[in-house]
């Protein structure tokens, strides 16, 4: 249960630097309403620290690395990732108009 | 962890239990195949049940799914039977574990949390999915504003038409009246302070119940201390657990009032399903826009948060019999499985929230 990094406690340290990602999330937009920064520049400062803190509390929180069994429940994770690849590739990504486009039977009654 | 052995050859437990677990942990069940059927029932039919009634903006009740309804709930209690039928014989004296390809050894109530929050994934992978699409799909109604001047010969708009406008726009949006906090001259508007709040609370929630885990598992601490110290970390992720839903409810319906801070409520922003007026910025200044239909872009926003919401709130409800154990001395450094478990369950709901918060009220 006790892991380190440099003599520190590894989940001291993975909270320590969520708090300061997030801090900076919040800033970037801050400074992207007063329009100090552009759109895009905020949108990868975001996708880039969501991507590290997804990693930090995957990893570090929910042991999907440094235990015995973490590298199956890793891998099988992989598993439904590929539904989702499927489903954001073939559904999220594609743009058929609107709503209303959609068949009957897909709708719920009255749209 | 004692006397764990099974033996295939001579063991066939039912699938409808009772159990013997002198055997080892079933591996046959028929209740999450019913459960599931029963849940997708009631699913469906709930989907039904509120009508959209275009003529006098809202919903009518639709009686005639209630049946299926009802169907669908039975149907989910009868699994449920099932499943108790075949565990309430366990004693608890052992951890099971998995047997079956590629989960050999690992404690099978690990390897269920983590298929349940594989399933968990799929369901809100499939909302943000839905964002995307719609996101992506349906021209901004911001956009709109800022390529057409607003003058008196209208707006670029007619009644009816279906454009996008993200939470952001209200939560973190430049057009916000009050702006308490300012750090080296970046302001932060007071509508985003819940919100960023939430986050601080659900990242330190997620800490603390590490805490509960790793102090359970401390052998140099007396029994009684050890649980007091245990509880005081459950109470803590419960209290923040809390103060999120608490927040949450606040921005959606009442506005954060709170000593100098000053934000309307999403309600009073008018961004809900059924309103159809909406205050925007464009190029040519302030106007509200009468008869755009923004309802798509408030309901992704509510059903993803709000289902998000739901998961804090499932967390409360098990943070509360998880702080009772650990107040009578429920746990110790042999018996902390069923926090580490939990722990998987919250940490995932933080994860959720580090996808929602910049995709929902960040951009």
């Amino acid at each position: 249960m006790s892991h380190t990094i440099f003599g520190k406690d590894v989940y001291n340290l993975n909270f320590g630097m969520l708090m300061v990602l997030t801090a900076v999330e919040v800033g970037a937009v801050a400074a992207s309403v007063q329009e100090l920064i552009t759109t895009q520049m905020v949108i990868f400062v975001l996708v880039s620290i969501g991507v590290v803190k997804f990693l930090g509390i995957a990893g570090v929180f929910m042991h999907l690395r440094m235990q015995d069994d973490s590298n199956i429940l890793t891998l099988t994770a992989l598993f439904p990732a590929g539904f989702i690849i499927l489903m954001v590739i073939f559904i999220g990504l594609t743009s058929p108009g609107s709503p209303d486009a959609l068949p009957a039977w897909c709708r719920p009654p009255g749209y | 962890m004692s006397n764990y052995s099974h033996d295939d050859d001579h063991d066939h437990p039912s699938a409808w239990g009772p159990h013997d677990w002198e055997h080892g942990a079933p591996h046959n069940s028929w209740a999450p195949v019913i459960m599931s059927l029963g849940v997708g029932v009631f699913l469906f039919s709930f989907a039904g049940t509120f009508v959209m009634n275009e003529a006098r903006n809202g919903t009518d009740f639709n009686a005639g799914s209630l049946p299926m309804i009802l169907v669908g709930l039975s149907i989910f209690f009868a699994g449920l039977i099932v499943w108790w039928r075949q565990d309430y014989s366990f004693d608890g004296t052992y951890e099971p574990k998995a047997t079956g390809v590629p989960f050999q050894n690992i404690d099978m109530r690990k390897v269920g949390m983590w298929i349940f929050l594989w399933s968990e994934m799929m369901i809100f992978s499939s909302l943000f999915t839905t964002y995307i699409r719609y996101r992506l799909g349906i021209e901004s109604c911001q956009a709109i504003l800022d390529n057409h001047s607003i003058t008196s010969s209208g707006l670029p708009f007619s009644p009816g038409d279906v454009c996008w406008v993200p939470a952001s726009y209200f939560i973190a949006g430049s057009h916000s009246e009050s702006w308490t906090i300012s750090l080296g001259g970046i302001g932060l508007p007071d509508t985003l302070v819940p919100g960023a709040i939430n986050t601080f609370a659900l990242i330190v929630s997620s800490f603390t119940v590490v805490m509960a885990l790793k102090t359970a598992h401390r052998t140099d601490l007396e029994h009684d201390v050890r649980s007091r110290k245990v509880r005081n970390y459950l109470l803590a992720t419960m209290a923040l657990a809390t103060l999120f839903i608490t927040l949450k409810i606040i921005e959606w319906f009442f506005g954060f009032h709170v000593g100098p801070f000053d934000a309307p409520s999403l309600r009073d922003d008018h961004f809900s399903i059924y309103n159809e007026a909406y205050a925007f910025h464009g190029a040519g200044g302030h106007e509200v826009l009468e008869g755009v239909n923004l309802r798509l872009s408030a309901s992704v926003f509510y059903v993803t948060t709000g289902t998000h919401g739901v998961h804090v709130l499932g967390g409360i409800i098990g943070l509360a019999y998880m702080s009772w154990k650990a107040h009578n001395g429920g746990y110790g450094p042999s018996n902390a499985v069923s926090i580490e478990y939990f722990g998987l369950y919250w940490h995932f709901v933080d994860l959720v929230w580090v996808l929602v918060f910049p995709a929902f009220y960040l951009y």
